[in-house]
């Protein structure tokens, strides 16, 4: 059966989405439609790292986070114009630490760190070595172009009233993050602000300090970022004096050569990141069922981590749905004729 | 002007309304309205050529000043009471013919036996009155439509009782009216009676066909509605009201291909094309997702989609 989707919302979510159900050939038409789009969008403000970070519900990201490592070592990671780079991953711990990660039996290469990686002061680390990270403004802009380069379309559009995609689209996939609060009356939806400072390369693998608060320094291509913080119900885009120092009062406290007199700042940032009790990935139907919504938001500090997991699994629920639904009978309003 | 230059001038006008020039026909008639402001007939010939352009608002404002130079003028009535009926005003589209009735010797007898109640002055323009809200008293709606169905029913008597006053001979005037009256209150099903019954007397009138049709697809019948208007525009092919009906039946059944075939030549049939020809062509090519298409009707410029006639 041939149809049309219509894909709200414009970030790294939204376009992975609208990228493989292009790959799929079996939709007539592929349109995105968002308030902003890159770089204005939340994902321009990530890191990125790919790691399973700040949402729930772990079995189910842990899976997700599986596929998304796949995919990209499959077709993504090859291409120099993805700004993605392969680097280890490390999770750092003061004290030795017993438990395993939630998401231990998806990843294979999970083991733990050894003695000669931990900086000094630190007891043990989890460890990936075939970890990678995104420089997300390049990534950001090689979704776009892959998505329009397999015929999908971008329209600059703010959707107020979720029933208007509808008048031109039978499915239609809420990838609308925070946005989600307003347009489909989410209250479980809140931001969580994120501060980070960019800085010159200085570092050969991705490090984490995460026990007692958000700390993290992540190289990519051509910058390194410095992390973070993690605040919820914030709205305040601008970036405080106050975040930058405790950010570059952490990472110098990981190892002495992130102290701030070997640092050169390029550069402050401020993110929400779509936060909610669980990502929101399930069918609804609509209009005597003769519409399908797909949510796909609130993946919270994961969305790069989880973003072609949850695209496959939109893809599954597209397919498992499209014969629930009922055709609608007049797609045109009636007209009066005259007399 | 004696009588004969009237009556000639009117049948050069008919001519040339059959001979379908729109665009010649406006320019003459309007012309003739500016040199005889006050001629009642030239002003309905005029309404006459706006309706068959499908252009409602401008029709109404011609025959409202053709009735009401004329209050005699029956055919001026008749053409009034549609165009009213197609915008929608329906309780002045049946006090229009209310008078009708009440003027034509043949009937009036038939009328003095009902009592009516005319809401105004029945050449008044109130457009822009909802009649079924009186703003100040919300709690008069439900009185005020008691009113109406009263009235329509009254109308409709009136007018029923006179088909009967020569059942030999049916006056197609009268089923034609009955029709209309049928159509305003949604009767779809003895309107097309009355248009048929009405169309065996008078098989080459057009206008006639197209109320047929417009009425079928009204009433949710736009298959049956096709052949009325291939009727219609077979006697008159530059009928761009036809067309353009034509085009919205078969967006009714959903084949929206041959539904912007036609509008696409309803518009392209005449240089000022009205503003929902352009929007129900727009919508049409949104369902077919030829944003290409839909981009270049936005600019209701027909030269931008000459190419594409021929693709439908």
């Amino acid at each position: 059966m041939v149809k049309d989707v219509l894909i709200i919302g414009c970030g790294c979510i939204g376009l992975s989405t609208g990228i493989l159900l292009l790959k799929t050939k079996q939709y007539n038409s592929v349109k995105i439609w968002a308030k902003d789009l890159p770089p204005n969008v939340t994902s321009n403000k990530a890191a990125a790292l790919w790691y399973p970070f700040l949402s729930n519900p772990p079995d189910k990201v842990g899976k997700w986070s599986a596929e998304t490592m796949e995919y990209f070592q499959k077709h993504i990671l090859n291409d120099p114009k993805s700004g993605t780079l392969l680097k280890k991953v490390n999770e750092l711990f003061r004290k030795p630490k017993k438990e395993d990660p939630d998401w231990k039996p998806f990843i294979k290469s999970f083991r733990r760190a050894r003695k000669d990686e931990l900086p000094e002061g630190y007891a043990d680390g989890y460890a990936i070595d075939d970890g990678f990270v995104m420089d997300t403004d390049m990534y950001m802009n090689w979704l776009v172009d892959t998505f329009k380069a397999l015929g999908g379309q971008i329209e600059q559009r703010e959707v107020v009233d979720i029933r208007e995609p509808f008048i031109y689209s039978d499915i239609v996939i809420n990838c609308t993050g925070l946005g989600a609060k307003e347009l489909v009356k989410d209250g479980h939806m809140y931001p969580t602000r994120g501060q980070i400072v960019v800085v010159k390369n200085t570092s050969d693998r991705s490090i984490m300090d995460e026990e007692d608060y958000i700390c993290y320094v992540i190289p990519r291509i051509s910058n390194t970022v410095l992390g973070g913080t993690a605040q919820d119900h914030d709205y305040n885009m601008n970036p405080t004096k106050q975040d930058t120092d405790e950010i570059l009062k952490r990472v110098a406290a990981i190892s002495p050569k992130f102290s701030r007199r070997k640092l050169e700042i390029l550069g402050v940032k401020v993110g929400l990141r779509p936060s909610r009790y669980e990502i929101r990935l399930e069918p609804e139907l609509l209009q005597d069922n003769s519409k399908l919504l797909i949510h796909n938001y609130g993946h919270g500090g994961s969305g790069f981590t989880v973003s072609w997991g949850c695209a496959q699994e939109v893809l599954n629920l597209i397919q498992q749905n499209i014969p629930n639904l009922k055709q609608s009978k007049s797609k045109a309003p009636i007209l009066q004729s005259k007399l | 002007m004696t009588d004969k230059d009237i009556a000639s001038k009117e049948g050069s006008w008919k001519e040339l309304i059959r001979k379908g020039d729109i665009v010649d026909s406006t320019k003459i008639l309007e012309d003739e309205v500016k040199k005889t402001p006050d001629n009642s007939m030239a002003w309905m010939y005029l309404g006459t050529v706006y309706a068959e352009d499908d252009k409602d608002t401008e029709a109404l404002r011609a025959l409202e000043t053709s009735v009401k130079l004329d209050p005699n003028n029956l055919a001026a009535r008749v053409l009034l009471s549609v165009s009213l009926a197609n915008e929608l005003q329906l309780e002045r589209s049946m006090d229009v013919l209310y008078q009708w009735i009440k003027r034509n010797p043949m009937y009036s007898a038939i009328a003095n036996q009902y009592t009516y109640n005319e809401k105004q002055n029945d050449t008044a323009p109130q457009s822009m009155v909802n009649p079924f809200i009186d703003e100040d008293n919300p709690f008069l709606y439900q009185l005020d439509t008691i009113g109406i169905e009263y009235k329509q029913k009254t109308i409709i008597d009136m007018f029923t009782e006179a088909s009967r006053v020569n059942l030999e001979n049916p006056d197609p005037d009268v089923h034609i009216i009955l029709g209309i009256l049928d159509n305003v209150r949604s009767d779809y099903e003895s309107a097309v009676n009355h248009f048929k019954l009405a169309l065996e007397i008078r098989p080459d009138d057009y206008q006639l066909w197209n109320k047929l049709g417009a009425t079928l697809t009204n009433g949710s019948r736009p298959q049956e509605a096709l052949s009325s208007y291939y009727k219609a525009l077979e006697i008159n092919p530059s009928y761009v009201r036809a067309r353009a009906n034509l085009g919205i039946a078969f967006m009714n059944m959903a084949d929206y291909p041959n539904a912007a075939k036609n509008l696409l030549h309803a518009i392209s049939m005449r240089p000022n094309v009205p503003n929902h020809m352009w929007d129900t062509l727009t919508n049409i090519f949104l369902i077919l997702h030829r944003d290409d298409l839909v981009t270049k009707s936005r600019q209701k410029d027909v030269s931008l989609l000459q190419d594409d006639l021929e693709l439908f």
